[in-house]
């Protein structure tokens, strides 16, 4: 296996001739060829100096006002030593926040690499990084795939040092913990593992840390790749980490006691560990009043089961247990299916298909078109296919019934998820009627049961038991809550029994 | 590695799995009780009540009761014998749901066919692991409490409490052996209370008292609500198949109305199925314990699908296995407790 370009160069320290090191980094980053990495030579305080930087990554006003003009303004020195003239710079002149020094060519590679600029001096074995990151990136928009109605509107975006920020303004506590480190032994990438000190499970956090450092990936470039690398089971369909845009969503599960990663270029952050449970609620639950949250959730239960099983149901009432069908709905159902001529399952296989291919198509389109597609896809390419007796009407409401069920779900890796276990349920129906259904979804039930969430039972705290809040399957009263959550840290300073009392500590007081 | 199943868990699977179980035995396979079926589940939890009393009395009394009993080299000759118990309930549980299957209009479908696909579910549970079994058997739970509710509503107006009458139906000569029968299969909760992790902190201990209580509850339930459906027929049809078409159909309800009792019927019966196999290669873990997992399970499906292929699933044989059943599990158990009691005793007392 080659090594990296200039490994050799990269584990070396500075030397203390300047023009060494910026033929070293010259080499390291190919300035020959490479024409947005800029080498800056000057002089200051009586002694040769330099600064690197990439064009685009660090800005350049800050560089021209905050370290060349100080320096080149700065009057001569003689009694700074040679060594000590680095630090001579860091703290007298150089007029920018962040400033650490090394001597390491890897470290400073890579601050270089991040958008810092890097100062050098002659006769010194030290750099100093300055913070002068000043790149593109996206202004914090609406979110896009967890819309909600009520509560905050905020999404991530792909600068980590963003996303940190969003979390931090709604969780204002100096326990809140923001921990760097990079994924990807050849091609770094940052990520930022966050969580709350004393709430947190300690266990879940260092087999969290033990993952991530145990990573051998070359390159990690999304946090969909990482949670795909971090996970308990790759072959289960379920996510077993939650991946969201919302800060409110993270700063929920961080007073729950969970930990967030959040990766650089990632808009998205990754929970652990979760429950099922996690995979249905959604973020305005928590916002609206508990009676409408409560009959939102159930909704949103109920809408996933009919996605889950309507057609399969269908099929098999239809093609096994006809005698369960009450007689004038068979003779509707018979009638509508008398000019069809596949059998039921080729018609729903072909209903859900388009339904697929639609949604597909709609995702990759721009708006305005999907929209469009949409309409085509559901009125015309419907009727048409009742029309010429592919379909039967009654199968045209199972499938849309179905696909508004499946949309209900607040993430789209639900949607599909449940989309082939959909597939599963329908083929089972076809081969083996009810019989097969309950077959098939025992076997998911363990599947569910069985499956694990960074070591945590992911369909606990109700099965396996544990102790916990009762916000699971519906939405109960703030005062019915028991926060945090059954797996943060059982001793936490955040433990403790609310009590309807205490919480609406107004109350006491007016009587 | 010894699974680890939580309290409620092991609760939920055991009270599922048996009481199905027991009540599927008075209400399909005992047409001879004429709707006394109530009566004989009581007799048959008096008959198991010592078993769990002794084991909570193990629990209060021992730190790790389980593991102490097990130290014995007759244990793996005792875990054997209840390994086959488990795989025979298994293979009869197999015959039964096939034939559940089979009501509803599965005329293409051959029996084989059924029993292998049933068979095949029941292993891929005990692959999962016993806490996914176990967690499966709490979802069922909650769906099947449900389903009850359905069930009971949508017959209200035909029960007859009239019909319970004669409350010892045709006499206690006919009752008490299927009496022993149930409560041999009442047994079955001794393999999990050998496998489960007792060191697991959410288990709370002496809890067996309380299942058998539940058990006994639900089937007492089930069995008045079947006896209260149908007057007795003493010169009715008097099959199995008969019974369970009755059970099915909930009585007389239109079959629109069977849709919620037939998946539940069907869960329940796959708890059970899972709960027996998973015993049985528990116990084919104690007895063999360099075997590997994989091996057990491949060896409990070829088992339970040659009993179920046999006449071995059929009523008589039935009957005739439960009636040993109760002694040969029971008796070493009741042994060792009054055993530790003694020694107990002897610990109080001054010399």
């Amino acid at each position: 296996m080659a090594d990296k370009p200039h490994e050799a160069l990269l584990r070396e320290t500075l030397k203390p001739g300047i023009q060494d090191n910026i033929k070293a980094f010259k080499t390291i980053f190919f300035s020959s060829t490479n024409k947005d990495v800029v080498v800056r030579e000057f002089e200051t305080c009586g002694f040769a100096a330099c600064l690197i930087y990439i064009e685009g990554m660090a800005g350049s006003k800050i560089i021209a006002q905050s370290i060349l003009r100080p320096c080149m303004e700065a009057v001569e020195e003689p009694d700074v030593q040679a060594q000590e003239r680095i630090e001579y710079l860091s703290v007298h002149v150089l007029n920018i926040a962040q400033a650490t020094l090394s001597e390491l060519m890897s470290e400073l590679t890579q601050f270089i690499l991040d958008g810092n600029t890097v100062v050098l001096a002659d006769g010194c074995r030290q750099g100093v990084i300055l913070e002068t990151r000043d790149y593109e990136k996206r202004n914090v928009e609406r979110t896009q795939t967890e819309s909600v109605v009520v509560g905050s509107q905020q999404g991530f975006v792909e600068n980590l040092r963003t996303n940190i920020t969003l979390v931090r303004r709604m969780v204002r506590t100096p326990a809140l913990i923001s921990e760097m480190m990079d994924v990807g032994s050849k091609i770094p990438t940052k990520l930022s593992l966050l969580y709350i000190s004393g709430v947190v499970d300690e266990n879940a956090l260092t087999e969290i840390k033990r993952r991530l450092s145990s990573l051998h990936a070359d390159y990690v470039s999304d946090s969909g790749q990482l949670e795909e690398l971090i996970e308990d089971s790759t072959s289960f369909l379920l996510p077993q980490l939650l991946q969201t845009e919302r800060p409110d969503r993270v700063a929920h599960c961080l007073l729950d006691g969970q930990v967030a990663i959040m990766m650089d270029n990632s808009p998205y952050a990754l929970i652990a560990p979760i429950t099922l449970f996690h995979l249905i609620h959604a973020s305005d639950d928590n916002y609206m009043r508990w009676q409408y949250g409560m009959f939102t959730r159930f909704m949103r239960v109920l809408g996933l089961s009919i996605s889950l099983f309507l057609p399969g149901v269908y099929t098999a009432i239809t093609l096994f247990h006809t005698h369960m069908i009450p007689l004038p709905l068979l003779t509707s159902i018979a009638e509508t299916r008398a000019r069809v001529p596949f059998p039921v399952i080729v018609e729903v296989l072909f209903m859900e298909f388009s339904f697929y291919l639609i949604n597909e198509a709609g995702t990759r389109l721009p708006t305005q078109i999907g929209s469009a597609l949409g309409i085509v896809g559901a009125l015309i390419l419907g009727q048409s296919a009742v029309a010429a007796s592919i379909i039967s009407p009654v199968l045209i409401i199972i499938v849309a019934l179905t696909g508004l069920g499946n949309y209900v779900a607040p993430l789209f890796s639900i949607t599909i998820a449940f989309s082939i276990l959909r597939l599963g349920i329908l083929v089972a129906g076809a081969t083996f009627g009810l019989y097969g259904i309950a077959l098939l979804s025992f076997i998911y039930a363990c599947f569910a049961c069985g499956a694990k969430s960074l070591n945590t039972p992911m369909f606990a705290p109700f099965a396996p038991y544990r102790p916990h809040n009762p916000d699971l399957f519906l939405r109960f009263p703030l005062s019915l809550q028991k926060r945090p959550f059954f797996m943060a840290n059982k001793n936490g300073w955040l433990k403790g029994q609310t009590k309807h009392r205490k919480m609406r500590g107004w109350e006491g007081d007016t009587k | 590695m010894k699974p680890l199943l939580s309290g409620r868990s092991a609760a939920a699977i055991v009270f599922l799995a048996l009481g199905t179980r027991a009540s599927y035995a008075i209400a399909i396979d005992g047409p001879q009780l004429l709707n006394a079926g109530w009566i004989t589940f009581l007799m048959a939890a008096i008959g198991v009540a010592p078993l769990a009393f002794s084991m909570d009395f193990l629990e209060n009394a021992m730190q790790k009761p389980a593991a102490e009993f097990m130290k014995g080299a007759w244990v793996r000759v005792y875990s054997v014998v209840l390994a086959l118990f488990a795989l025979y309930e298994t293979g009869c549980g197999i015959f039964l749901l096939s034939g559940s299957a089979s009501y509803l209009a599965y005329e293409t479908i051959s029996a084989p066919v059924m029993f292998i696909v049933c068979g095949l579910t029941a292993a891929a549970g005990c692959m999962i692991g016993s806490e996914a079994v176990a967690g499966a058997a709490r979802i069922a739970l909650r769906l099947f409490a449900i389903a009850v509710v359905f069930v009971v509503f949508s017959q209200m107006s035909s029960y007859n409490w009239r019909w319970l009458t004669p409350v010892f139906g045709p006499g206690l000569k006919v009752i008490l052996p299927p009496a022993l029968s149930v409560s041999g299969m009442l047994t079955g909760m001794i393999p999990l209370w050998l496998f489960t992790d007792y060191n697991n902190r959410y288990v709370k201990r002496g809890y067996m008292k309380k299942i058998l209580l539940a058990i006994t509850g639900y089937g007492v339930m089930v069995s008045l609500l079947f006896a209260m459906l149908l007057p007795a027929m003493p010169k009715g049809p008097m099959t199995r198949w008969f019974q369970l078409e009755r059970l099915l159909a909930n009585g007389r309800t239109p079959q629109a109305l069977q849709v919620i009792m037939i998946p539940a019927w069907f869960s329940l019966l796959l708890v059970s199925l899972s709960f027996n196999m998973l015993c049985a290669t528990e116990m084919l873990g104690i007895a063999f314990p360099s075997t590997k997992p994989i091996w057990r399970i491949g060896i409990c499906l070829a088992a339970i699908l040659a009993i179920s292929f046999s006449p071995l699933g059929t009523r008589p044989y039935i009957e005739l296995i439960n009636l040993i059943r109760w002694p040969v599990c029971s008796i070493p158990l009741l042994i060792y407790a009054l055993i530790i009691a003694a020694k107990k005793r002897k610990a109080v007392s001054p010399a």
